[in-house]
């Protein structure tokens, strides 16, 4: 290109600006759309990448239905290309918290630090990691549902695991410690489980120690070399396929290994039971034989006394009678004796009188004679008395003497003599008396020992007869004493003689029992006997049962959460596929409209340049370079915004259903180029159109003005009774809008392309929004589900049922059988659960069966099943097609699809108890009430909830509308995809319009400068371009409605995940607000262009055409 | 007063930092239903006097009356119903609008109107009554000029202002033209003011008036005006 040429076009990119930016634009949104939307699946899956490589996410899970050892262990990581093995444990198990029941997924980690790397290795969160038994970890929105926090305590009150791995769980209830969030769960599917509600809320980590086994449960693998591949590629599935046939290989030698093992010890274990069984056997035998001897010595014991008491008794009678006839002899002698003392008695007291009376009268005498010898002595006395007084005056005369006169003396001395002679006669006469006295106590001794003699042979007799009584006395207390104890021991003889014969009975009585009681322990003993050999045949013929392990090599494909996440990435990627499309289009429709205005303007110079010989290449190279430099800046800012803003919008979105660490949005070189040179093409493709026309002219009639475009009669105007109804005004403006056809399909598909997307935005939140009515209104017509515990008992269920009707007035519901299943056909499994209904008649009235479309009903018969739409499509079958249904431990039932019926949420087969029978040879197990409860404030029914939970058989209990309310906060995320449509609509529709009026004002300025000068007023000015805009507007609304059905369509089956089927709705307000946006956005572009009418000059109309 | 009365109208221009003075003080009137014809070179003023009498001009100072209405304090609405009602323009290069044919170029003129005339009957005045359905691209040059015409005559205006109506025409078209403006101006009335820079058809005129540097340099009336018929150039 000639320097002057280049100059030019820098000048006229300076001079349009507005038509390089209208084209930039497009190229930037038309590019940034498509880089955008391609970068995020594989930004996705790098990211997920990344994640799984730091976390040492296993390639392989092995599970074995024997566990897995220590050997088999060893056995594994000596296999060619593993890099690494850990073997662990997992289990589901319920958690009660605040009268709630939680399904949870426990698994096992060693104790390690943080910084620790093995496989699965989980990411702390919040706390710490466990550092002792009793401590586990879970994940963080699990405390947020359970109201549990970090340092709470939480009891696994009951688990899915078989009893002896249940009992070697030794701890039950361990403290939280710390969140974590785990690789196994990148998405927050936290998959099914048999427990309970069979959901699994949430997952927690124990120490692996907890555990006390000699084998686990299973073992991750991770192999050489898989980190440096990316795990979406094909590499790495090349590689995990050859790994995963050489663990196969492991596999089948381990399960052989195993199986002996198992074997062996299960025949070790009934070859000692048997023996002991034999033992305990002979035990019993030899008691029962003891207790039968000693019952029968203890008889003949009997036996034996029983006579020797009789003999006793006999000689006892015997004795006792000679014992009384001596006894009677010796009471006849004593009584003769008695007699006898009686008689001497009387004759002894008689001769007692008699010397008593004369001892009495001696002692008269005695007295008399004494009170004689008184006087004597009186007499005595005086006369004494009398002797001491004279000799007294005597001394008293002699004492004067001595002192007294001689004539005195005389006096005195003839006194004293006469004094004396009188003394004198007083002592003769004092012993005439005495003499008298000695006679008369003579006297009184010989009367005295007279009676001393009497007296005396009275004693002697009295004593005689005393001594007699006595011994009379002595003999018979001696009979007496002899008497009674003869009666005592005849007494005590026949007591004891009694009491024997008692014992003897009670002896009998006792052998009696006993010997009751050994037939009782004889039949009990036989009895045990047999249920032991029961339990040991039993056990042989499980033995003979026990089938061969299976070992199962799990890729990282059989991870939920992995496959979904993945499943999601490519959803977004299919999104991709057709979004950009739009956008492209309409770049190149506005590239083509704009440069072909820009050539029409610059007729006249391109004829110049060719009159001045320039080339025809040369020429367009002009707008060629005008239009790829617009494309290429703008598709480079676009790919550079693009790249960064819609993976990180989308998988915020997807974020709060992902545990991932943030995005990192790559620069995709390949996507860049493309995006790239597909803008360059489309505006160069476009520009290239717009100058070949004028190019082929020859320069004389390029430097003419160009004839303008020739009016044209347009199709309508063929058609009298519409064109005659128009007004001067609408056929100005249909012939307008046929006539310019480029910015005719610009306009409508931009427009249609806005609507379009806006409709598929807003349906596709229709879909969502109305499949959880549509799930929990229309086609179940139930409102509460019942889970009832395994342990509940039919008579349990029917207690509370009959309390239902009492307590909550409800009579309306059903029990059901609900079962976690695969269903398989066609090489495609996927979950599902199996409804069996108890009555399958009324079952109508609680469950629609109807096609979706033609709402025909069905019913449920007991020859085939009816099954969920979706799980059909998956499944690829139709009505009459068979369906396997396989349960947990691999059992499969083939079943023929009767009706395949209306449903949203989960994927359901029914079937009628009858076949149920039929194909499972058992009753089905009802574990559900589906229950038509009474309509309710949200209050209340909590508050039944929580009454109905306090019922022990009862596991959950849920509202449907709190169910319908989980699955509407899930998708409530998808409001940022749709505000990302309507961004994106928005945009689309602001440049197609900015543009259409640019070219719109460019093109016709001469002409609406000449309606100015005709005197339109500037609202007439702007309606007549604004007519054209309208009805463009509104063609491209109808196109676009069209076009917004299709995809919306395409983008729920893209965006729906398994689980659910978004319904196939579209509300008509979604195409009401889809229509009216796209008018609003309509309606200010159109402002935005009457302010540009208004300054149109109308000294334009004047100049001459160029 | 004059039906037509330019009062010291000036008209300046900034372009960046250039003023040009458009119109000097310029003054002149026209009578009802004069021709008049206003002439001189490129770059006169003639055509900034026409757009300030159409309405699609405003003045620096000065005053304008038209039928004794001060136009020159016109603004905004009350200047396009001005141009609406009062006035009938024909441009150089016709102006019409490709899309329409004769007729409805005539009616998109006429629908905005108080008093239009029916275009069918100003098509045949303007003597187009056989060509009235076609596409300006079917008509010559001069058979659309007459579309213009009657475009502008059909809104029944006060004044007929005509730029350099000829300019794109042959002489023999340019001359019927001319003789419909003519004829126009004598048989209806009108009054008509064209612009020219084309000397010799003056004659036909009322009045002319010549610019020169921005000033009305002469006004001669025309006592005799020449039919049109009669000049030859």
């Amino acid at each position: 290109m000639k320097k002057a040429m280049f100059k030019d076009m820098l000048m006229e990119i300076k001079n349009t600006y507005r038509r390089f930016i209208s084209i930039l634009l497009i190229i930037l949104l038309g590019a940034g759309f498509f880089a955008g939307i391609k970068a995020i699946c594989p930004d996705m899956k790098i990211a997920a990448d990344n994640y799984l490589d730091e976390s040492d996410f296993m390639d392989f899970k092995l599970l074995s239905t024997f566990g897995i050892t220590e050997e088999d262990v060893k056995a594994i990581q000596k296999v060619d290309g593993v890099d690494q093995v850990m073997p662990s444990y997992s289990f589901d198990g319920i958690v009660e918290e605040n009268e709630k029941e939680f399904v949870i997924k426990v698994m096992t980690l060693p104790f390690l630090n943080e910084e620790a790397s093995y496989i699965n290795k989980v990411e702390l969160v919040n706390g710490r990691l466990p550092e002792k038994k009793d401590e586990c970890v879970t994940e963080e929105s699990f405390l947020k549902t359970s109201n549990l926090k970090i340092g709470d305590k939480l009891k696994i009150s009951e688990t899915g695991l078989e009893d002896t791995i249940n009992d070697a769980l030794t701890i039950k209830e361990y403290t939280i410690v710390g969140t974590v969030e785990s690789p196994m769960y990148m998405t927050f599917n936290r998959g099914t489980t048999t427990l309970g509600s069979g959901r699994i809320t949430a997952f927690v980590y124990i120490p692996e120690d907890t555990i006390d086994l000699d084998y686990y449960t299973e073992a991750f693998v991770t192999m050489d070399h898989a980190k440096e591949l990316k795990c979406f590629e094909k590499e790495y599935e090349k590689l995990r396929d050859s790994q995963s046939e050489k663990l196969e290989e492991l596999a089948k030698i381990r399960k052989n290994v195993r199986y002996d093992e198992i074997v062996n010890e299960a025949k070790a274990k009934i070859q000692e039971g048997q023996e002991e069984l034999d033992s305990s056997k002979k035990e019993a035998e030899d008691k029962i034989n003891d207790a039968q001897k000693q019952i029968e010595d203890a008889k003949t014991q009997i036996n034996e006394s029983e006579e020797a008491l009789l003999v006793s008794e006999n000689t006892a009678n015997a004795e006792f009678a000679n014992a009384q006839v001596t006894l009677d002899n010796a009471w006849n002698e004593y009584f003769a004796k008695e007699n006898e003392y009686n008689e001497s008695k009387v004759q002894a007291e008689a001769t007692i009188g008699n010397v008593e009376a004369s001892i009495i009268e001696g002692k008269q005498n005695i007295e008399n004679l004494n009170s004689m010898i008184g006087l004597s002595n009186a007499t005595i006395a005086a006369k004494k008395n009398a002797v001491i007084t004279k000799q007294s005056q005597i001394a008293e005369y002699q004492a004067m003497l001595e002192n007294a006169s001689a004539e005195e003396a005389e006096s005195i001395q003839n006194s004293i003599s006469a004094l004396e002679n009188e003394v004198n006669t007083l002592n003769t006469e004092i012993a005439i008396e005495s003499a008298k006295m000695t006679q008369l106590n003579k006297t009184v001794a010989e009367i005295t020992a007279k009676i001393n003699y009497a007296t005396e042979q009275i004693n002697t007799s009295r004593s005689e007869l005393e001594n007699a009584r006595i011994m009379l006395e002595n003999a018979k207390n001696e009979l007496n004493k002899n008497t009674s104890e003869f009666a005592n021991k005849k007494q005590t003889t026949y007591a004891q003689i009694e009491q024997g014969k008692q014992d003897i009975e009670d002896a009998k009585v006792e052998i009696e029992e006993n010997e009751r009681k050994l037939e009782e322990e004889k039949i009990s003993a036989q009895e045990k006997i047999d249920e032991a050999q029961k339990e040991l045949d039993e056990a042989k013929e499980e033995l003979a049962e026990i089938k061969m392990p299976e070992w199962y090599v799990l890729d990282r494909e059989k991870t939920e959460s992995y496959v979904s996440y993945f499943q999601d990435a490519d959803r977004v990627g299919a999104i991709a596929q057709v979004f950009p499309i739009i956008f492209f289009v309409v770049a190149a429709l506005v590239s083509l409209t704009s440069m072909t205005r820009m050539v029409e303007e610059q007729r006249s110079q391109i004829g110049t340049l060719k009159a001045l010989g320039y080339s025809k290449m040369q020429i367009a190279s002009k707008y060629l370079l005008y239009a790829g430099i617009a494309s290429i800046v703008g598709s480079i800012i676009g790919v550079m915004i693009g790249f960064d803003l819609l993976p990180r919008i989308i998988f915020n979105v997807y974020a709060i259903m992902y545990n991932m660490p943030d995005l990192v949005t790559d620069f995709h070189i390949g996507y860049a180029t493309i995006a790239v040179l597909l803008s360059v093409l489309c505006t160069c493709v476009a520009t290239f159109i717009a100058c070949i026309q004028a190019l082929r002219q020859v320069p004389a009639i390029l430097m003419r003005p160009k004839a303008p475009k020739a009016g044209k009669r347009v199709f309508i105007e063929k058609i009298p009774f519409i064109w005659n109804k128009f007004n001067f005004s609408q056929k100005v403006t249909a012939r307008n809008i046929l006539r310019y056809k480029k910015r005719f399909f610009m306009t409508v598909i931009g427009i249609g392309g806005c609507t379009a997307l806006l409709v598929a935005g807003f349906g596709l939140k229709d879909s969502v929004t109305s499949m959880v009515p549509l799930q929990y209104e229309d086609v179940f017509h139930y409102n509460l589900q019942i889970v009832y515990k395994d342990k509940a008992s039919q008579d349990d269920k029917q207690e509370f049922e009959n309390e239902l009707v009492e307590k909550y007035g409800i009579e309306e519901f059903m029990e059901i059988s609900q079962l976690a299943m695969k269903f398989e056909a066609n090489d495609v499994s996927k979950d599902g659960m199996l409804i069996v209904p108890k009555d399958k008649d009324m079952i109508s009235e609680y469950i629609h069966f109807r096609d979706r479309k033609s709402k025909e009903e069905y019913i449920l018969d007991d020859e085939s099943v009816i099954i969920t739409e979706k799980i059909a499509k998956m499944l690829g079958v139709k009505k009459g097609d068979t369906v396997n249904i396989k349960n947990s431990d691999n059992e499969i039932v083939q079943v023929r699809v009767a009706n395949i019926t209306e449903n949203y949420i989960i994927h359901y087969i029914y079937m009628s108890p009858t076949l149920y029978r039929n194909l499972y040879k058992e009753e089905p197990k009802y574990n559900n009430l589906i229950v038509k409860a009474k309509e309710e404030s949200e209050e209340i029914q909590d508050s039944n909830i929580k009454d109905i939970l306090k019922n022990d058989i009862v596991s959950s209990a849920n509202y449907t509308e709190g169910l319908s309310k989980v699955y509407v906060d899930a998708m409530s995320s998808l409001n940022s995809v749709v505000l990302v449509l309507i961004v994106s609509a928005g945009a689309l529709a602001f440049i197609v319009l900015y543009n259409l009026s640019n070219v719109n004002i460019s093109e016709r300025i001469r002409e609406l400068a000449t309606i100015k000068v005709l005197g339109f007023y500037d609202g007439e000015v702007s309606r007549y371009v604004y007519r054209e805009n309208v009805v463009l507007t509104i063609i491209g609304i109808i196109v676009g409605l069209g076009m917004g059905y299709f995809l919306n369509v395409y983008i729920i089956t893209t965006c729906e995940v398994d689980i659910v089927m978004f319904a196939r709705k579209l509300a008509w307000y979604s195409y009401v607000l889809a229509a009216l946006i796209t008018i609003v956005f309509t309606v200010i572009v159109n402002i935005v262009t009457h302010f540009s009418l208004k300054k149109i000059d109308m000294i334009e109309s004047l100049k001459s055409v160029e | 007063m004059s039906y037509i009365t330019f009062e010291n109208v000036t008209k300046e221009y900034i372009m960046g930092e250039i003023k040009i003075q458009a119109l000097d003080k310029t003054s002149f009137d026209i009578e009802k239903g004069e021709l008049a014809v206003i002439v001189g070179p490129s770059g006169a003023g003639k055509t900034t006097a026409l757009n300030i009498l159409g309405g699609m001009d405003s003045v620096t100072s000065g005053k304008v009356f038209v039928d004794n209405k001060d136009i020159s304090r016109y603004r905004g609405k009350k200047l396009i119903s001005y141009r609406r009602d009062d006035i009938g323009f024909v441009f150089q290069f016709y102006n019409l609008v490709q899309n329409l044919t004769a007729i409805e170029n005539v009616e998109l003129a006429t629908q905005i109107c108080k008093k239009p005339l029916d275009p069918r009957t100003v098509l045949e005045k303007v003597g187009l009554s056989k060509r009235i359905h076609n596409f300006p691209s079917q008509l010559s040059g001069g058979e659309q000029q007459r579309v213009a015409i009657a475009r502008a005559l059909a809104k029944n205006p006060k004044l007929l202002l005509c730029d350099e109506p000829t300019g794109a025409l042959d002489y023999n078209t340019g001359k019927q033209i001319l003789k419909l403006l003519q004829d126009t101006c004598r048989k209806e009335n009108m009054t008509v003011i064209i612009i020219t820079h084309n000397q010799s058809i003056t004659p036909m005129a009322d009045k002319i008036i010549s610019f020169r540097n921005g000033r009305a340099e002469s006004i001669v009336k025309n006592e005799y005006p020449t039919p049109i018929e009669d000049i030859e150039w």
